[in-house]
């Protein structure tokens, strides 16, 4: 410990005392990057979180390789399972980590504390954004990895498409979860977060193609962001029929996200 | 805004909480290069107003500005130049402790030197401890170090000394001067009289979302103490020889008696303990063997009287 007080003057280190400058923020993106950077290194450090990105996504592959369950006709089975892996991943990220993690963050303090630095609320909103396409990233080379060792063969053209299917969704999924991070206590964050997210997988069109559910289930998986995000996923990596409907439903999940978040979001828990 | 002017000035501020009423008319002002404590009892609306002045509260009536500028619409610019250290603590619990304060530093384009801080803090003793696992002295350590690293104008800082050992709390308070007397306002809410007697330039006592005294703190006790309300002086008599000290504090006891005070003597005063202490610890510190023949504070007797 040192016993020497830090300067605590107004100058910029080298600068004369005598010459005092007005205290600046950094560039807005490196504020935004900053943030990036910490929310990614928080989530890569906690196992549980670990566990929500790759491993759960890593044994839906694994179960849905091995079972013949969630197929296509005419489809191999790793096609179908990478396509509902990916998209089990992208919940995982966006909705439940997001809810969890931003839960925390309001009953810490930590989102008030953020609304008086330079970084800000949307500065703190952008970071999150890039931290979460970070993790899903590194969840793509991962599960991609193993996928292709468990013999996926991707198309250059599905890939390509599923871009924009990727960013919907996140912004959909992201959306929803800082709609219950912002709207629950903590604890229930933790419960809803984690009970949505398998109930979405299991029933709501991620895991399981809606065709395979009874009629009126599957009418209503199809209207659900997963069944929409299911679908398309499907049609991108394992050559499913591409739904203009379930693009539509994505899209508009992700509007009436956003809005929902402008609109009811909360920073505090006061 | 020229830069005498006070840094920050909150006028006829109300707000309420469903039927609370938090702010009824809170009026007050803090000074640049000046240490302002705002006093009060839990739900005074100490926070509240504090809340208000860093844009995290729209307070329903009244105004408020910080280095002339309305907080509630207040751009990154603007918050470059005020520190915050929030009562709840507002750090994100996994990450590390340095990690934290890295970052926080990284929002600013010129902040204090990092290591230095954390150096005078202790924060490197547990730079590498999730913030989830440090204790509440350690947690406070490092919100006050993420409301300084931008060398703030304006700093809020609530309790800032809560839970800390008597080190470093003196760091602190070390610290807080500093600033002050490099021209930042610093504004302090705490339950500690010790830290508003050693520290605050201004005092102001709020009650019911209202201010009920502001000044000095000797203005404030001289003209708020109550009619007949008694004066506290203490002193301190040290290099007393140990068999003086009957002969000393009878002529005390006489001397108090002629003035009608009371008067009460004790050989190891609070500060006396606090003196030991720090040089217990400086010593085991700097592994000093000669720690353990301590020198017989406790023989140097100390008297206080009132009247």
């Amino acid at each position: 410990m040192s016993a020497t007080p830090p300067s605590t003057s107004p100058a910029a280190p080298g600068e004369s005392p005598a010459a005092p400058r007005v205290p600046r923020p950094a560039p807005a993106l490196r504020r935004i990057l900053s943030h990036a950077r910490l929310e990614t290194c928080v989530l890569l450090s906690n196992g549980e979180q670990l566990m929500v990105a790759i491993a759960l996504p890593a044994m839906v592959m694994v179960g849905l390789w091995l079972l013949p369950v969630g197929r296509l006709e005419g489809t191999p089975a790793i096609d179908t399972a990478v396509a509902a892996t990916f998209a089990t991943a992208l919940i995982s990220t966006s909705f439940t980590s997001q809810a969890i993690m931003t839960g925390f963050d309001r009953r810490n303090g930590v989102l008030r504390w953020i609304a008086t630095t330079p970084l800000g609320r949307s500065g703190y909103l952008a970071g999150k954004i890039l931290a979460t396409l970070a993790t899903h990233v590194l969840q793509v080379v991962v599960l991609g990895v193993l996928g292709l060792v468990l013999g996926w063969r991707p198309e250059i053209v599905g890939l390509l498409a599923l871009v924009p299917v990727w960013l919907v969704g996140t912004v959909a999924f992201g959306a929803l979860g800082l709609l219950v991070a912002g709207l629950l206590r903590t604890e229930a964050v933790l419960a809803v977060a984690n009970l949505v997210f398998v109930l979405l997988v299991a029933v709501g069109g991620v895991a399981f193609p809606t065709t395979s559910f009874p009629r009126i289930l599957g009418g209503l998986a199809d209207l659900l962001p997963s069944g929409a995000l299911g679908e398309l996923m499907r049609a991108c990596l394992a050559g499913g029929p591409f739904s203009p409907g379930s693009a539509v439903v994505l899209l508009l999940w992700a509007a009436a996200g956003v809005a929902a978040v402008v609109r009811w979001f909360r920073w505090t828990d006061a | 805004m020229d830069d005498h002017s006070p840094a920050l000035v909150a006028t006829d501020l109300a707000h309420s909480y469903g039927a609370v009423r938090a702010l009824d008319g809170l009026s007050l002002t803090a000074e640049r290069g000046e240490v302002t404590a705002l006093l009060g009892p839990n739900g005074a609306g100490k926070t509240t107003a504090v809340s208000c002045a860093t844009g995290l509260l729209r307070p329903d009536a009244g105004s408020v500005r910080v280095l002339g500028t309305d907080p509630w619409r207040a751009s990154p610019e603007h918050r470059a130049r005020v520190g915050v250290m929030i009562q709840d603590g507002g750090l994100a619990s996994g990450a590390t402790a340095m990690q934290l304060l890295r970052y926080g530093a990284s929002l600013h384009a010129a902040p204090l030197d990092v290591d230095e801080v954390a150096a005078h803090l202790g924060i490197d003793e547990f730079a590498r401890t999730l913030v989830r696992r440090l204790s509440g002295g350690q947690r406070q350590r490092l919100a006050l170090a993420l409301a300084i690293i931008g060398r703030p104008d304006l700093v809020f800082l609530d309790e800032p000394t809560a839970g800390m050992d008597p080190s470093i709390r003196r760091r602190v308070r070390e610290l807080i001067r500093g600033l002050a007397r490099t021209g930042t306002a610093v504004v302090l809410t705490t339950h500690l009289m010790d830290d508003v007697v050693g520290l605050a330039d201004a005092v102001r006592v709020i009650s019911r979302g209202r201010v009920l005294a502001s000044g000095s703190v000797q203005e404030v006790v001289r003209e708020h103490r109550g009619p007949g309300g008694g004066v506290t002086l203490r002193a301190t008599a040290s290099g007393v020889a140990p068999d003086a000290v009957p002969a000393l504090e009878q002529a005390l006891h006489e001397a108090a008696a002629r003035h009608g005070a009371r008067l009460e003597v004790s050989s190891a005063a609070a500060a006396d303990l606090e003196a030991v202490l720090l040089d217990l610890m400086d010593r085991d510190a700097s592994g000093d063997e000669a720690a353990g023949s301590t020198t017989h504070h406790d023989d140097a007797p100390s008297a206080g009287a009132a009247r």
